[in-house]
């Protein structure tokens, strides 16, 4: 198993711990001083980094986390990379709250003592990540897009969201809060709001439209805000589905944001018909060289009144998606996330607040921001109580299934698991329509269609070792885009094996990674 | 399609239905089984079983029986 069961991720570090809970809050005050001192970001900078990191790392998966990144960096991966565009280009005042509020408040410390008496309290884990929507009224039309489902009147008010944050940071320990609608920007307070939480990290998905010169400004001295625009390939197949002028627009806007030095992303809409360009080497290439760090993929859902399941890209398509954003993420200094195909790293499906959960814009908590069913309402319940309810507990506990995790997703991969929750613990759709896709007959075949493709694929990809987590773990090699293995079908599928196999013909000098993973074999058994 | 669970095979140690995310799962006698009207086929029983002995539904389940 090359991924760490929850249990054993968070489990604090007994014995061989440097530091106790007590101590760490100490710990993250000077990691934070050493993220603000670094002047200089050379490799031997950052292998040091790491190593510090490895000794005050609170968990089993933080020195696991460590050591792949060490290895990573002394092997010249191209992450090395991203860490120096970002410590290199970004504003300091941006760099530093996004390593501290990403990284070290939001996994590693501050996050994991809450965690721990979280689990004390209540018996599960809380999410690490708090998706909200701000509100939903939005400037744009976008074909495909829920947010118009909803009633547009009733957005949160800022008490409402001020209880929601104060909640998910100091009880679960939650410091990224991806902020969605909607437009986030339409709300004139969002950015007074981001304000209010300096320890807390937003990442406002956004047309782009409404970051005017003045809000750039305003975002360079907050630091905490992240735009990530929203795009779905060249200019003809954005401006089809989000309206004449869109790209044009992002890529002006991205400009402006490189320049000022702000963390921005991409997130990228895929359907059947625009697969084949965001994913190739030059739409991934472009995005990187305009400034993106980050690009989030996100196939269609049918989701929203009478959704229309074959603008979903198809099982084969999604394949190519998984490989085309492990690639991107192994060749270029850009992070990529697929939330289908990335399924391994997380231990399959992220919903129902095993690593996130979803506030729309009225306060109904649902699971998943593509599920659009609840049974609590912030307004007149705690996030903890909604968590806890039967129907999160069942969506947390269902996953992974089978321990398939390259299917994770019970809206389009295993219908009949949410079809099921729908029926048991009967919760309310959150708008008109929500269900449609649980109820309508001819929807729910198509789905079914859809998933058996999967099945049928996925099952054997995961059986034959055909999966990868985010970046090769110590002891496997990559291949990147440009020096594939001869065959171009490595052995394991498309990283690793090669070295255990004593076989590559790729031409790189695979010594310097033997060595090191001795290295760390060796450094286990001692610690063990 | 709900589960079932094989009685020969199972041993009765209840990790199925700590597991059962709908708490379809309940003891009898000696061995658990699945309320076929609760099940949800999200095969987390599947997955965690010791003894491998839950199955999917009727075809699946013949197969592993003449087996």
């Amino acid at each position: 198993m090359r991924v760490l069961p929850q249990d054993l991720m968070w489990k604090a570090r007994g014995g061989r711990g440097y530091i106790d809970h007590l101590k760490q809050a100490g710990m993250e005050f000077v990691v934070g001083q050493i993220v603000n001192l670094i002047g200089t970001s050379s490799k031997r900078n950052l292998i040091n980094l790491t190593k510090l990191f490895e000794k005050i790392a609170g968990s089993e998966g933080s020195v696991r986390h460590a050591k792949r990144m060490r290895w990573l960096f002394e092997t010249d991966h191209p992450h090395l990379a991203w860490w120096q565009r970002i410590i290199n280009d970004l504003h300091p005042n941006c760099r530093n709250k996004f390593l501290l509020n990403f990284f070290v408040h939001g996994y590693y410390g501050d996050n994991q003592r809450k965690r721990a008496r979280f689990f004390e309290n209540n018996g599960f884990y809380p999410p690490t990540v708090l998706l909200t929507s701000v509100t939903q009224k939005c400037n744009f039309t976008c074909a495909g897009c829920w947010a118009h489902n909803y009633e547009q009147k009733e957005d949160m008010s800022y008490e409402t969201l001020k209880k929601l944050f104060d909640e998910a940071r100091d009880e679960l320990g939650i410091h990224i809060m991806p902020v969605v609608g909607g437009e986030p920007f339409i709300r004139k307070d969002f950015l007074d709001l981001a304000e209010e939480y300096p320890d807390c990290i937003f990442l406002a998905f956004t047309n782009g439209s409404l970051l005017t010169d003045e809000r750039i400004e305003r975002l360079k001295k907050l630091g905490n805000v992240a735009p990530m625009f929203s795009l779905g390939g060249w200019e003809e197949s954005t401006d089809k589905v989000r309206g004449k002028g869109t790209f044009k627009m992002v890529m002006e806007k991205m400009d402006r944001l490189k320049e000022a030095g702000i963390f921005f992303g991409v997130s990228l809409t895929m359907t059947k018909e625009n697969t084949e360009e965001t994913i190739s080497d030059e739409y991934m290439k472009m995005l990187s060289d305009k400034g993106s760090l980050w690009t989030w993929g996100f196939h269609y859902v049918p989701v929203g009144e009478n959704p229309d399941p074959s603008v979903m890209p198809t099982a084969e398509q999604r394949e190519d998606i998984k490989k085309a954003l492990y690639n991107a993420r192994n060749t270029l200094p850009m992070m990529t996330v697929d939330f289908w195909g990335d399924g391994p790293e997380m231990m399959g499906c992220i919903a129902g607040g095993r690593q996130y959960i979803h506030v729309n814009a009225k306060g109904d908590v649902e699971p998943c921001t593509f599920v659009h069913l609840a049974t609590h309402n912030v307004k007149d319940s705690t996030l903890t109580e909604a968590l806890a309810s039967p129907f999160m507990t069942a969506v947390r506990k269902g996953a992974p299934y089978d321990g398939n995790m390259l299917r994770p997703c019970m809206i389009v991969d295993r219908p009949w698991v949410l079809r099921g929750y729908y029926k048991k613990f009967k919760p309310y759709e959150t708008h008109r329509g929500a269900a449609d896709y649980l109820t309508k007959p001819e929807i729910m075949s198509q789905i079914d269609e859809y998933a058996e493709k999967v099945e049928k694929i996925t099952n054997e990809s995961w059986e034959n070792d055909y999966y990868m987590t985010l970046f090769p773990l110590p002891g496997e090699y990559y291949h990147d885009r440009n020096v594939l293995c001869s065959s171009k079908t490595p052995h394991g599928g498309i990283h690793g094996g090669c070295e255990t196999a004593g076989c590559c013909s790729c031409g790189k000098d695979l010594s310097a990674v033997k060595k090191l993973n001795d290295e760390i074999k060796e450094e286990e058994t001692v610690g063990v | 399609m709900p589960r079932q669970i094989l009685e020969e095979n199972c041993i009765g140690c209840g990790t199925c239905s700590t597991a059962c995310p709908v708490d379809a799962i309940y003891k009898k006698d000696t061995v658990y089984q699945i309320n076929a009207n609760e099940c949800v086929d999200c095969q987390a029983c599947q997955s965690i079983c010791p003894e491998a002995c839950t199955v999917g539904g009727p075809g699946e389940f013949k197969e592993l029986v003449t087996k």
